[in-house]
């Protein structure tokens, strides 16, 4: 992840420098008639590259993070253009992340929504089993699903006046054992947080 | 150690007032928290005590069992045939259990309740003590040996604090002490 930000750091500063070296440029073009030309010819060439850099977002094959088209877009913007079709083109990428933020967004709910119910199912599993063997069994589906047998178990116990209790923090591991060892399911899920390859880091729980 | 139980429960005695400004029902859920330990040590004590338990599952059990408890605490054992009743620190005994000469052995507890109930203590933590009676039958050579004894725990319950994975963790942490016998019946 740490290199994964690093390139993404790395294409919005080379981004930078692409259009800081191409605004300036412009700007110094040599008059060929007289100083209202030449401010002509500049607008113009800059408004170009502009479109050209947001057409660029908008293909399909473009591989630029959301968060990279959006350090673009606000680049552009900066330009103060005030023609109709860089809008235009500006407001469909706009849309586009949009709709593409809206659908991560869902894919990410549906992955906790999925997770829960499982991870519900294989608890009163293994609090239900019949015996050691098939508890063991629903204990290893479990642990697949985390990203180590030491990942955190948070049990809040009461929340009221703004206060959450919990009980001690545990590990993993150990709180399956309890579930097979105690034959019973106290606790609900609360709450998830996944790591980079979204296994579960940390799992809160509630009293039922 | 018996004047180390008499003290805490003139301490508890004499310090209700010292109670803090918890709210009622957190009070209620700290005070199910220390119950429900005790019940799940009571699961824990019948599987270590359970004949049909495999050794490697009982030793993962009474390390478990060992977490609940504060460091050197005692547990009484008594039966019908003495009057005497011996103390044993709680791993020696849970040993013991897994070890009893019977061809099975069942024990469960009972009437779980509070007896003292959790008080502050001037240094902040909770103290408290909770009766169990409990039911010991054991078969050996097709005869059924049975006692009903009852016994008192001490539990300490104290607020602690630690962050994890930048979420601010606020947590009882309970602990069980001595098991004082206090008389044994058929």
């Amino acid at each position: 992840m740490k290199q994964n930000d690093g390139i993404r750091i790395g294409s919005v500063v080379l981004l930078l420098v692409l259009l800081l070296s191409i605004a300036p440029a412009c700007k110094t073009t040599e008059p060929i008639k007289d100083d209202t030309d030449t401010t002509i010819v500049a607008v113009d060439s800059l408004l170009l590259d502009s479109k050209a850099i947001v057409k660029d977002l908008l293909r399909a094959d473009c591989t630029k993070t959301l968060d990279e088209k959006e350090a673009v877009l606000t680049l552009v913007k900066a330009r103060k253009h005030n023609d109709v079709e860089l809008n235009t083109l500006i407001a469909q990428v706009e849309e586009q992340i949009r709709l593409e933020r809206e659908r991560i967004a869902k894919e990410e709910a549906a992955l906790v929504q999925t997770t829960e119910v499982k991870l519900t199912t294989l608890f009163d599993g293994i609090a239900a089993a019949e015996s050691v063997e098939s508890a063991n069994i629903q204990i290893a589906s479990a642990m697949g699903f985390f990203s180590s047998e030491n990942a955190n178990v948070l049990i809040i116990i009461k929340e009221s006046d703004g206060i959450k209790d919990y009980e001690k923090p545990s590990k993993i591991a150990p709180y399956l054992n309890y579930l097979k060892d105690q034959k019973k399911n106290p606790n609900t899920i609360n709450r998830i947080i996944y790591d980079d390859n979204q296994k579960i880091k940390t799992i809160e729980l509630r009293r039922k | 150690m018996k004047y180390t139980f008499l003290f805490i429960s003139i301490l508890i005695a004499f310090s209700a007032n010292a109670q803090g400004q918890l709210s009622p029902a957190r009070k209620q859920a700290i005070d199910s928290l220390a119950l429900e330990k005790v019940r799940d040590l009571s699961k824990y004590i019948s599987i270590i005590g359970d004949k049909a338990t495999a050794t490697t599952e009982a030793y993962r059990v009474i390390d478990r069992t060992l977490e609940l408890f504060m460091n050197e605490s005692e547990i009484g054992v008594s039966s019908l045939y003495s009057d005497k009743v011996r103390y044993y620190k709680i791993k020696k005994y849970l040993e013991r259990l897994m070890r009893l000469n019977y061809t099975k052995v069942s024990i469960e507890w009972f009437n779980i309740q509070y007896v003292s109930d959790l008080v502050k203590q001037p240094d902040g933590k909770y103290v408290g003590v909770i009766t169990i009676y409990q039911r010991f039958t054991g078969v050996k050579d097709g005869i059924v040996y049975q006692d009903v004894t009852k016994k008192d725990i001490t539990i300490y319950v104290e607020r602690k604090q630690t962050q994890i994975d930048g979420i601010p963790v606020g947590f009882w942490d309970v602990l069980l002490g001595d098991i004082r016998v206090k008389n044994t019946s058929k």
